[in-house]
């Protein structure tokens, strides 16, 4: 058996600034060779209190055994270790990943939350549109009836004066003509409404909008949760308790002997002093001081 | 049912034999299986039960000398199948392994009859609620930090049993049952910790409200593997010698050495765990004063437990301020009794 060797394949190697990093400024160093010896010396002892052949060979083989099992149980600890280690860096880079995934997804929130306020302002605007063009239909449309309505007044008067022309009914009929003249070249002058057109289109924007809202908000929160799932956070809500009561609807019959023989029974120290504790404390009352003292979350 | 009437609440009626109160315990262990009743005297009674069973060769011989032995079986088959302690007993005289309906704390599911073994078992230490729908209050473990444990099947397993029998069944964590049980001086405030057979139960609770709870997934099991494994033993036998009464801080000779060794490596690795779960949790309560640790469970019988466990303790510095380490008053029984009071206390808990 090569102590070196072994004592090779079972140490690692570091350096004094590792060392230091870990607070570890003085070290004890032994040299491989004084291991070897001790323990060849340790071994020869032991060896020397054998006092038969077979006490001896009985000794060596234990030894070998418990050696060789020390050695596997290392082995298998220093896999377990490097196991250990390896899973970590994998959750470290399961973490930075999450840690990119979680900016990406700010910054992602951030351009829709800003194309959202411009998409709003637009709705707006449009809305103000619409309004104006309500109004400028109404106002027009007041106008048009106030004509009519002088038309037939005029042409009333005009079939009145017929009979007996005087100057104050030819002056009043020029001044009624004038201005359902001036009205209707004021109607014909003014563009038509774009209202009827507007409205609907910016009802159908709207819509499309609000379509593409909501589209996004559901985007958003499909992506967190998903996220949320990946780190143990979800606003899935627990599904009900789960019933296993069907498993034992069905009783097995067994031949036994359970019925014939008793279970061995025990006094125990009884649970009243407890019970009396909880319920007072229940109530809020309380006899002796706190043991425990105040407490309060971090 | 035998019991005739039952008292809860103050209201006291006559019995047949013992009185006792509504409402009962059980301590749902990997090694054993415990039932707490109360009685009107004030005291408890406890039946426990091993949560194995053993599987041998059905013939009239067999089957006659089991009776006349008084162990209980039943007829599965070709096989007679002995249950609890005697299937301990025989595994050990024929060199067997026992079977186990739960391993690591948790129902096994390598274990094909183990559910209808419990059940068995269980019926026999709870026999019929007094009246129907009484309170039974079961313990079943926390998750666990260092292995998967799926807590939920078993859970719901035990509650549908329990329904099955005519019980109302609640789950209570094993820890803070334990600080039910024992920490009622210290207005139930400090760490309760469950020594169990597969697994070490953890609960640090304030004022009755558990503050933080889980499971480590290695204990009295962990020590007979590793035992066997070194001195080439079977499981049940390395469980024998370790029950058989160690001095931990005396052992004598390689066997106990050796469960020396490993019961002080389980404590080692317990305390190591724990502080490091308080150090990271971000709902630790901040006790003002310091609070005590109770140790309970089977695995904590062995004699000089407490010292190990307070040698390895003054090696570290622990988060908590801690005013005193002690061992549970009856350690079998901790956990049975803590889901007692809370089933004597009812819905309120």
């Amino acid at each position: 058996m090569n102590v070196r060797e072994i004592l090779q394949t079972h140490s690692q190697s570091t350096t004094l600034r590792e060392l230091e990093a870990k607070g570890r400024s003085r070290v004890r160093v032994i040299n491989a060779n004084q291991i070897a010896e001790l323990i060849e010396a340790s071994v020869r002892r032991t060896l020397a209190q054998a006092e038969t052949p077979d006490d001896l060979r009985a000794l060596v083989e234990r030894s070998k055994a418990e050696f060789f099992e020390m050695q596997r149980q290392r082995d298998s600890e220093r896999k377990a270790r490097e196991e250990g280690l390896r899973q970590l860096e994998e959750a470290k880079d399961e973490l930075v990943a999450l840690a990119t995934e979680v900016e990406k997804l700010r910054e992602t929130e951030g351009t829709k939350t800003a194309r959202i306020g411009e998409l709003e302002h637009q709705l707006s605007c449009e809305k103000g549109r619409v309004e104006e063009a309500r109004r400028l239909v109404e106002m027009l449309t007041r106008e048009r009836d106030v004509a009519r309505q002088a038309e037939q007044e005029a042409r009333a008067a005009a079939s009145a004066v017929k009979a007996a022309p005087s100057p104050e009914s030819t002056e009043m009929l020029s001044r009624l003509a004038a201005e359902v003249a001036r009205l209707n070249e004021r109607m014909n002058a003014t563009p038509p409404p774009p209202a009827p057109a507007t409205a609907p289109a910016a009802t159908a924007e709207s819509q499309a909008l609000a379509t593409r809202l909501d589209a996004l908000s559901q985007g958003i929160a499909d992506r967190l949760e998903k996220f949320g799932r990946t780190i143990g956070v979800s606003s899935a809500v627990d599904a009900q308790e789960v019933k296993y009561d069907a498993l034992f609807n069905k009783q097995d019959s067994f031949e036994s002997n359970l019925n014939t023989l008793e279970v061995k029974e025990r006094q125990g120290s009884g649970i009243r002093g407890a019970l009396d504790r909880m319920k007072r404390m229940r109530l809020g009352g309380k006899e002796e001081p706190d043991a425990a003292g105040d407490a309060e979350k971090k | 049912m035998t019991e005739t009437s039952v008292q809860q609440h103050g209201q006291s009626t006559a019995e047949i034999g013992t009185e006792r109160l509504l409402g009962k315990g059980l301590d749902v262990g990997t090694a054993n299986l415990v039932a707490a009743v109360q009685n009107t005297d004030g005291s408890i009674t406890v039946k426990l039960e091993r949560n194995a069973f053993l599987d041998v060769k059905a013939d009239v011989y067999s089957k006659a000398m089991l009776t006349k032995l008084k162990v209980p079986y039943v007829v599965r088959g070709e096989q007679l199948i002995v249950l609890g302690e005697a299937s301990f007993e025989l595994a050990n005289v024929f060199g067997r392994e026992t079977r186990r309906p739960m391993r690591d704390g948790l129902i096994s599911p390598n274990e094909v009859d183990g559910l209808p073994m419990i059940r068995l078992i269980i019926e026999r230490l709870l026999g019929e609620p007094a009246q129907p729908g009484e309170n039974c209050y079961f313990s079943v473990p926390a998750p666990s930090i260092d292995r998967d444990n799926n807590i939920i099947y078993h859970q719901g397993l035990f509650e549908g049993m329990l329904r099955s029998m005519g019980y109302t069944a609640r789950a209570i964590n094993e820890g803070h049952a334990v600080v039910f049980s024992e920490l009622a001086e210290s207005d139930f405030s400090g760490i309760g910790i469950s020594f169990g057979g597969g697994m070490v139960n953890i609960c640090v609770c304030f004022k009755t409200i558990p503050a933080l709870s889980f499971s480590i997934g290695r204990s009295g099991d962990w020590i007979d593997k590793n035992v066997a494994d070194v001195l080439g033993i079977p499981k049940s036998r390395a469980t024998f010698l370790k029950e058989r009464g160690v001095d931990l801080a005396a052992p004598n000779g390689r066997e106990e050495e050796a469960i020396a060794i490993y019961y002080r490596n389980l404590i080692q690795y317990v305390l190591t765990n724990i502080k490091a779960r308080f150090e990271s949790s971000s709902n630790m309560p901040v006790f003002q004063s310091p609070v005590p640790i109770v140790c309970s469970g089977g695995t904590a019988l062995a004699k000089s437990f407490i010292t190990v466990f307070q040698d390895e303790f003054k090696k570290m510095k622990f988060p908590i301020p801690v005013s005193g380490i002690s061992l549970a008053s009856e350690p079998l029984n901790s956990v049975a009794k803590g889901c007692l009071v809370a089933a004597a206390l009812g819905d309120a808990v």
